[in-house]
């Protein structure tokens, strides 16, 4: 039993990137006191979510270019405000302890709308500088019935994630009562927090897997963000696609199984989450992330395929028919959303014909009872440095 | 065939590598951006962006402005030209519009504009405020080139735009040489620069790319080998098969952006010599050259969409003018959204004068036919030209490309159009000429590379209306035009028409002056684009232009081939049968009734007058012995299901046009005009000539030509779609295109395809040197040995010149309308090319569902 203990990493509000995307993240190298070899299976380069995060999704109400310029400079001032103010201490009891940092991010991201209706117009111009892979997220095999995705687009997306659920209202209500901009009409709000033991509503170890922001290479970062080269527009560059979906789960179905067919289920150790060494082939590990010795039709490695994920829990309470509600508000960060995320969602996890024909679905979606119930494509542009403004290349 | 994108990445990716069907990794990832970059909106040139040469400039003095607007009009298009290809590549310009894109992954670079038919274009506007009113009153401006018209890229490749501009400069500082002969050689030598510099700075943009990837990436050598080629080409001669490639890509792209909206032409000819050089220097593999002709094949279909609210709408009231017509541009652009005319056309037979064909197919046709069959695009169309000693692996490769959905290639018999081309369009074309044609915009033929080409409307649905109807039309009898309107002579009242023989020789006599309305627009207006929208860069590569020291658009080229073009012709067989046998043989009702049914859009139109319905205008008749009558037509057996009865009226129609055409060519009445024409073109070694190549064609206007017709004698209503080309008429758009039959769907007309070949098999298919299409609709299960037994009997001489093939069963259209991103590779055949079925209106995707389905 070790009897170290580590301070939360804190997010980075100076760099390149959004704050709230690859960070806050343990750093490469282990504090003095501590174990190196567990420091590096379990904190090195991995990211630490904050424990709450508020998904909001919103329509601009904006007339023009100039108007949607205003609307994403409010949103950015009023962002980088709520991210570095210092928690206020007028409201901390005598002998509470001090609250430094709430660890506050809020990303902004950018829906296909925003560059394209739905019903094809180009509000603003902007049409010709869409992100290339950023379109309005399509059907699967595993959406719940009556799910239509298209309903869910939106024009922004703002994730707010803090260590405080009501931080998270607060700023909420800020955007929602138009205290940010009018302009901005908040479509839908969705609460999620994160276990501390990064794993996920069953109990299975869910983060391990992630790529890691460690040097030489950080991978973690080359993953997640745009790169001069990748045949995106300039003003890309950076920045990072989100593949965001809200999946029910039905838990009680899923207990009912024995911890063997639940690991079966996913194809992983519960605990450890090491691969079972003979996976069903359907099993969602090797579904999501198969890892073939052999290029694929693009000349592309599985494993080059992999996104980061940022996962939340959810509870939405019971259905009408006294169901509970709950599953993960699955976040996906990725550098090329249809190689990346499209890719093994479509072409592997949904596809009963993969890795060979009858195969079947991703278990968790059969057996697992999984079902997509929401979510999203978004574009998180680059962060914006102080006096700038989040997507102010693309106005220029 | 697949129906959608994920479909078809999941069967690519459960194939072994080395499948035939499997492109290579490289491909593969093109093809991914591109079917991903087709969902969304492109961006698009504004019109602030583009401006124009000199009007409202400040980075120009007064001074300046002055000068360029007293250089003349063919200088300023030439100015113009290298204005356009520099401001697309603006760094700030080519972000927001898309106008400039390299992708690391690409060997052929270079970008199209989103210019397609429909959508209209921009470009760098040159014309002062007097040029433009005088353009006005003759529905010309800057953006009149039609394009349409088959680009010499032999000349390209052999001798580049360095020489053509030094040969040109050379030409216009010769003795002898008339002033407005130096302007125009000066005019070609420009624009010829301002493409060379165009692909010098893609060879600088392709270095940078690859700069910026990782010394790793595979895609470093690959771009810098893109910028090699363009080091070369297109100013010097090609010496590789990729440069060739990359050349020829590169000025398209040009001419695209520059207005003109042109074909490939015959690419595997023009390929084939550098590929045998290439491997036999053991600097390609086959397999390499098939990744050169799909990157190509995918560069040219990266504008598409596939959401018709993605479209924008650049048109002006003088967009792509047809040469020989007098008025606005109006016609279908909602069916001409992803239409680009990019055709390009293999196989066929050896372009020389042999008295037996040779024939033309070689690796590079089988390479087209291959990309064809593997990447579900819409363009380019693929030609493919047949005849009898075409290879069988070639037909085979053709069937299996058809059956996987893309409507490629599209089949014409060499054994047909090369006489009806050389011997039936007035003089004579030489032989060598004939057989070196190549398809234009849709499927018109013309001497690639040679040629001036337009076309004209003729409807035979109209003419039909105007015997019945003492020369006017039916669409707008009632009570504003009463009769209807007025267009033609006025003939006999059908009541007073006695029998079939009159009634055809008085439709033969509206015909008649169908084709010397046309001649006369053609005599008169020929020739009005020069002084407005000449074409410069293409007269580069139009044999005959340097030659003569004349513009495209003022007799340079070295063929002037036009062809009048018979519309609803299939209606009109329809038609003719039932007045033949129901009036005037079988006598259930006359030709007064039948006019009345048609006059009222088959009781349609019936005024309700105090509770009563009546007949605006004519003899009236009550709504059951209308409806009656509509059951009895709609009864009657249809043309292209191989009943001789019906078909005879299609020959019959066929017959008497080319024969009105060249009758009328040859009447006293044009003599003049056309001594007038020869005179002002034409030279002692050079004589002007007008070839008239007539067809039948509607193309994609079948919704919108059918809007201006009555209603017809077959059934149809009034202004429903026509049958498309010379296609079967569809099920009319008031009645259902499918049936249940014990709950499955079944097409409410099916025909066998081989009575469908014998309906076209007719020695008048070679007196149209513009051919005469046909498409068939088969279903997703017609079997391949099946199609190749068909295409070998059409390669054969046995039905028809040109046909063409869509594959999709009636479900697969219905449920496309209701989920079209399910459904969002199905395509369809247009009329002369290819079309994304979930991309077209509703009326268009109505007319695909009614076509009859041949199984």
């Amino acid at each position: 039993m070790v009897n170290t203990y580590l301070p939360v990493p804190l997010p980075r509000y100076d760099g390149p990137f959004q704050p709230g995307i690859t960070d806050p993240v343990w750093d490469a190298t282990p504090p003095p006191d501590v174990d190196p070899d567990i420091y590096a299976k379990w904190y090195a380069g991995q990211l630490e979510r904050q424990r709450h995060l508020h998904v909001i999704t919103a329509d601009v109400v904006a007339n023009s270019a100039k108007e949607l310029r205003d609307i994403l400079v409010r949103l950015s001032g009023f962002a980088r405000y709520q991210m570095l103010k210092t928690p206020p201490q007028d409201d901390v009891r005598p002998y509470d302890a001090p609250v430094l940092t709430r660890r506050v991010t809020v990303t902004v991201g950018f829906g296909a709308t925003l560059f394209t209706t739905e019903q094809g117009d180009d509000r603003f111009g902007l049409a010709g500088q869409k992100p290339a892979w950023l379109k309005v997220m399509p059907t699967t095999e595993g959406d719940a019935i009556g799910l239509h995705p298209r309903l869910y687009a939106t024009d922004l997306v703002i994730l707010v994630a803090s260590d405080d659920t009501y931080v998270n209202e607060y700023i909420f209500g800020k955007i929602y009562y138009g205290g940010v901009h009018p302009g901005i009409a908040v479509r839908r709000v969705e609460r999620g927090y994160a276990r501390p033991d990064n794993r996920e509503p069953s109990g299975f170890e869910d983060g391990l897997s992630n790529p890691r922001d460690l040097p030489p290479d950080y991978p973690m970062r080359g993953f997640v963000y745009v790169r001069e080269g990748d045949g995106e527009p300039a003003w890309c560059t950076d920045g990072a696609y989100l593949g965001y979906r809200k999946i029910a789960r039905r838990m009680g179905r899923f207990f009912e199984l024995k911890m063997r067919e639940r690991e079966a289920v996913f194809g992983v150790e519960r605990l450890s989450g090491d691969r079972l060494k003979r996976p069903n082939p359907h099993a969602h590990a090797p579904k999501i992330n198969p890892r073939r010795d052999h290029p694929d039709l693009f000349g592309f490695m599985d494993t080059s395929r992999r996104f980061l994920r940022r996962p939340y829990f959810f509870d939405d309470g019971l259905d009408a028919a006294g169901e509970e509600v709950r599953g993960l508000h699955h976040l996906s960060f990725a550098r090329n959303l249809a190689a990346q995320y499209e890719w093994p969602v479509h072409m592997w996890q949904m596809n009963k014909d993969f890795p060979y024909p009858g195969a079947g679905l991703d278990s968790l979606y059969e057996i697992g009872g999984a079902a997509n119930i929401g979510g999203g494509y978004y574009f998180m542009p680059r962060a914006a440095a102080e006096g700038d403004y989040i997507g102010s290349a693309l106005f220029t | 065939m697949h129906h959608n994108d994920i479909d078809y990445w999941r069967h690519l990716q459960a194939l072994k590598p080395g499948h035939e069907d499997l492109p290579s990794p490289r491909v593969c990832r093109l093809m991914f951006r591109t079917l991903e970059r087709w969902k969304a909106r492109p961006g698009w040139l504004t019109e602030e962006q583009v401006g124009h040469l000199f009007r409202g400039r400040d980075d120009l003095t007064d001074k300046e402005k002055v000068k360029l607007a007293a250089e003349p009009v063919a200088i300023r298009k030439a100015l113009a030209t290298k204005r356009m290809l520099e401001l697309i590549l603006d760094p700030v310009v080519a972000a927001k519009s898309g106008s400039n894109s390299i992708s690391a992954d690409e060997l052929i670079v270079g970008t199209l504009p989103p210019f397609s038919v429909g959508q209209g274009k921009e470009f760098v506007r040159y014309l002062t405020e007097e040029e433009e009113l005088a353009g006005a009153l003759d529905y010309l401006n800057e953006l009149s080139p039609m394009g349409h018209i088959v680009p010499n890229h032999g000349l390209l490749l052999e001798k580049g735009l360095e020489k053509i501009a030094s040969d040109a400069r050379k030409r216009g500082a010769a003795k002898g040489v008339s002033e407005a002969q130096t302007v125009f050689y000066e005019s070609v030598a420009l624009s010829a620069d301002a493409v060379i510099e165009y692909a010098e700075r893609h060879a600088e943009m392709a270095r940078a790319l690859a700069a910026t990837l990782p010394e790793s990436d595979t895609n470093r050598a690959s771009l810098e080998q893109v910028a090699a080629c363009l080091d070369v080409v297109p100013r010097r001669p090609a010496k590789t098969f990729h440069q060739a490639l990359q050349a020829i890509y590169i000025v398209h792209c040009a001419l695209h952006w520059t207005v003109e909206i042109v074909p490939i032409g015959r690419l595997d000819q023009l390929l084939d010599p550098y590929f045998h050089r290439d491997v036999e220097k053991g600097t390609l593999t086959p397999e390499q050259a098939q990744e050169l002709i799909e990157c190509f094949w995918i560069k040219l279909d990266e504008r598409a969409i596939l959401n018709f609210r993605h479209a924008e709408n650049r048109f002006t009231a003088a967009d792509g003018v047809l040469t020989g017509f007098f008025g606005s541009s109006n016609y279908d652009q909602g069916g001409l959204l992803n239409q680009w005319m990019q055709q390009i056309t293999v196989g066929g037979q050896i372009a020389d004068d042999s008295a037996e064909p040779r024939d033309a197919c070689n690796e590079v046709t089988r390479m087209c036919l291959i990309a064809a069959r593997r990447l579900p695009l819409n363009s380019p169309t693929l030609d493919l030209r047949v005849h009898k000693g075409t290879p069988a692996d070639v037909i085979k490769l053709a069937a299996r490309a058809l059956l996987s959905g893309g409507a490629h290639p599209v089949l014409l018999n060499d054994d047909i159009i090369v006489p009806a081309l050389a011997q039936n369009s007035g003089e004579p074309i030489p032989l060598a000429a004939a057989r070196n044609y190549a398809c234009d915009g849709c499927y018109e033929t013309m001497v690639a590379g040679e040629s001036e080409f337009s076309f004209g409307f003729v409807s035979a649905l109209d003419l039909i209306e105007k015997t019945l109807n003492r020369g006017a039309g039916l669409a707008g009898a009632g009570p504003t035009n009463l009769r209807g309107t007025k267009d033609s002579w006025r003939s006999k009242p059908a009541a007073e028409i006695a029998d079939l023989d009159e009634f055809l020789g008085i439709l033969r006599s509206h015909m008649m002056l169908g084709c010397h309305r046309y001649l006369r627009n053609l005599t008169t207006f020929y020739g009005n684009k020069v002084g407005i929208a000449p074409s410069p860069l293409l007269s580069a590569l139009i044999s005959g232009c340097l030659e003569s020291g004349r513009d495209l658009t003022e007799g340079g080229a070295r063929y002037h081939i036009f062809s009048p073009l018979l519309v609803s012709v299939s209606n009109a067989a329809d038609s003719l049968y039932v007045i033949g046998e129901l009036v005037f043989k079988r006598r259930l009702f006359t030709l007064t009734e039948l006019t009345t049914c048609l006059a009222t859009d088959w009781g349609h139109r019936l005024l309700d007058v105090a509770g009563q319905e009546m007949v605006a205008f004519g003899p009236s008749l009550g709504r059951a012995r209308i409806d009656e009558i509509r059951r009895l037509c709609l009864a009657q057996p249809k043309f292209g299901n191989g009943v001789k009865a019906v078909d005879r009226w299609t020959w019959w129609l066929l017959d008497t046009f080319a024969d009105t055409v060249q009758q009328a060519r040859h009447d006293k009445i044009h003599e003049a005009a056309f001594a007038r024409l020869s005179e002002r073109y034409g030279a002692a070694k050079r004589p002007f000539v007008i070839h008239l190549a007539p067809g039948v064609g509607t193309f994609e206007q079948y919704v919108f030509s059918g809007s201006f017709n009555g209603a017809s004698a077959d059934g149809r209503r009034a202004s429903g779609p026509l049958g498309s080309d010379l296609s079967p008429a569809p099920v009319p758009h008031d009645l259902p295109a499918t049936i249940d039959n014990g709950g499955v769907m079944q097409h409410s007309r099916t025909y066998a395809l081989d009575a469908g070949l014998r309906s076209y098999a007719n020695p008048v298919m070679a007196r149209l040197g513009d051919g005469a299409p046909v498409d068939y609709n088969l279903p997703e299960n017609f079997p391949l040995k099946d199609l190749v037994k068909t295409i070998k009997k059409f390669a054969g001489g046995k039905s028809g010149s040109i046909c063409t093939f869509t594959v999709g069963d009636p479900e697969t259209f219905a449920a496309a309308q209701k989920n079209p991103d399910k459904y969002n590779l199905v395509r369809v055949r247009m009329g002369g090319w290819t079309e994304f079925f979930v991309a077209l209106f509703p009326d268009h995707q109505e007319q695909h569902k009614r076509r009859p389905l041949y199984g």
